[in-house]
């Protein structure tokens, strides 16, 4: 698997499994769902332009700390500033530095999601993934298996892997929701 | 996004593309990586692709989730075994083969047969393979034999007789989940904690670890810990498959909790000093008045019915 570099090994391992908790730390930032999916996304993007990634002590730290860098940039580019999102910038510590623990394997709650996610999967689409991928069969047999050509094995992975993407999306946006709703309340809390 | 007017759902899109077609052997290899080069943004959506592909295939899954088979459900036999409770049955006790679905916690789907006991009853069942599943008390079990032989247990106990197979016997619960060679296996859940006994065969661990003959694996709070079984354990896994419980110097207050497991209505200690007390013993599981009986002549223990309860006490002294 040529294909898979030690960064992107490296980004699923320290980056990728804090994917929630990093979208979480964007919304209080932002308050809006696409912004805040916009700055993680810029934000790790700016990880693969780095030379040294392997020198980061933690690298989930990193990535909040160049989120918080970016929605700092955003704020004072913006015409009008609200006070609550400055507020919310100085309020929010980003962690310390200890290195990231080395997570070996999912934990069984993540696990269930992707379980869960694919139980919800269009009956074909989720053959051709837990034949490709559970048990392990070549595209070829997974084809032969499932009585079909190669291609369309292609498209129903491509479709599954899209559904967990999504799956994920969603996930997040729920946990963000909550997220928000606490802060809301939390403040309203302050305010009175 | 900040990246040539693509939007992050298209950029996302290619990436399951790119991915996909690399996994199957079909992408032009340079065209991909001159697809990566072109921006951090075509970098990252792939990593995140790849780090979802990648969730996909832990081997845990299996045991996680379904998918229909085209084969026909299993057939259960041998209804209800020996070692029904006369309190059992008053109390409703139930056996049913649950069909499709209805068993909390598992995502139940077509494919698998299930099958559970009440409380204070156990049942045999003969497995597809021939392979055997003697389920004790209050137990929830599922399987679904195909390309490999795969055994849930939900909840309560059950002993495994593993026939030789070409295809791998999969043992699946929540705390533990291993691959059985042809041997007797009992695995015991107690809340989340999870025992797995060998008692004969080989058992691999879903983290690695094997267990031998003898052995047994106890799975807590997130870890396991593999030990040599100590010898009640190993009579208590087959006393129960008789029928009977046995206490081999047991504290009173766990031989309880042990019999409480088939009664429907529970035997509670009154004074908690008199949970030390150790006792030894071989009692039928379907008469319990056999054990308030011992416990009252040897021990000076009393009891008396208070609503479906009966409570222990001592005895008053001159009683």
């Amino acid at each position: 698997m040529a294909w898979l570099r030690d960064i992107d090994v490296w980004f699923a391992d320290h980056v990728f499994a804090f994917h929630q908790q990093t979208r979480r730390y964007a919304m209080s930032l932002l308050r809006d769902e696409d912004e805040a999916e916009e700055l993680v996304q810029e934000a790790y993007a700016r990880l693969f332009t780095l030379e040294d990634w392997r020198g980061i002590a933690n690298p989930h730290a990193y990535t909040l700390r160049i989120i918080r860098n970016l929605a700092v940039e955003r704020f004072r580019r913006a015409d009008v500033v609200r006070i609550d999102q400055g507020a919310a910038l100085q309020m929010l510590e980003v962690p310390d530095d200890d290195p990231t623990p080395d997570r070996v394997a999912m934990d069984r709650a993540e696990l269930h999601q992707v379980a869960q996610a694919m139980a919800e999967m269009p009956p074909r689409m989720r053959e051709a993934l837990t034949l490709r991928r559970i048990e392990g069969l070549r595209p070829g047999q997974v084809a032969e298996t499932m009585n079909i050509s190669v291609s369309t094995v292609e498209t129903h992975l491509v479709k599954a892997l899209r559904f967990l993407m999504q799956a994920v999306d969603r996930h997040g946006k729920k946990a963000d929701t909550e997220q928000s709703r606490a802060w809301e309340k939390a403040e309203k809390l302050e305010r009175s | 996004m900040g990246e040539g007017g693509k939007t992050g759902t298209e950029l996302k899109e290619e990436a399951a593309r790119w991915l996909v077609a690399l996994d199957c052997g079909t992408a032009d290899a340079e065209a991909f990586e001159a697809w990566r080069r072109t921006s951090p943004f075509h970098a990252s959506a792939f990593a995140q692709a790849a780090a979802v592909w990648r969730s996909t295939g832990d081997r845990r899954l299996a045991g996680m989730i379904d998918q229909p088979v085209v084969e026909e459900a299993p057939v259960q036999e041998e209804l209800p075994a020996r070692g029904v409770s006369r309190r059992a049955v008053a109390g409703g006790a139930f056996a049913a083969l649950l069909g499709l679905g209805g068993v909390g916690g598992w995502l139940a789907m077509p494919g698998r047969a299930y099958a559970a006991t009440g409380v204070g009853e156990q049942r045999s069942i003969r497995l597809p393979d021939g392979s055997h599943a003697m389920l004790n008390t209050d137990s929830k079990v599922s399987w679904r034999f195909g390309r490999q032989r795969e055994f849930w247990i939900e909840q309560g106990e059950a002993a495994l007789t593993v026939r030789p197979d070409a295809a791998a016997f999969m043992l699946h619960s929540a705390p533990l989940a291993a691959e059985l060679s042809s041997g007797s296996f009992n695995l015991r859940l107690i809340g989340k904690e999870g025992h797995l006994l060998v008692q004969s065969g080989q058992a691999r661990l879903d983290t690695g670890e094997r267990l031998a003959a003898g052995q047994m694996a106890t799975a807590k709070a997130g870890s396991i810990i593999i030990s040599d079984a100590p010898a009640d354990q190993m009579s208590a896994a087959t006393a129960w498959q008789q029928g009977k419980i046995a206490f081999n110097g047991m504290p009173l207050g766990r031989a309880i909790a042990e019999f409480n497991r088939y009664l429907p209505g529970k035997i509670v200690l009154q004074d908690a000093e008199l949970g030390e007390t150790r006792l030894g013993g071989e009692f039928r599981i379907d008469d319990p008045d056999r054990f308030l009986a011992a416990l009252s002549a040897g021990f000076d223990i009393a009891h008396r019915q208070q609503g479906d309860r009966i409570l222990l006490y001592r005895k008053p002294p001159g009683a």
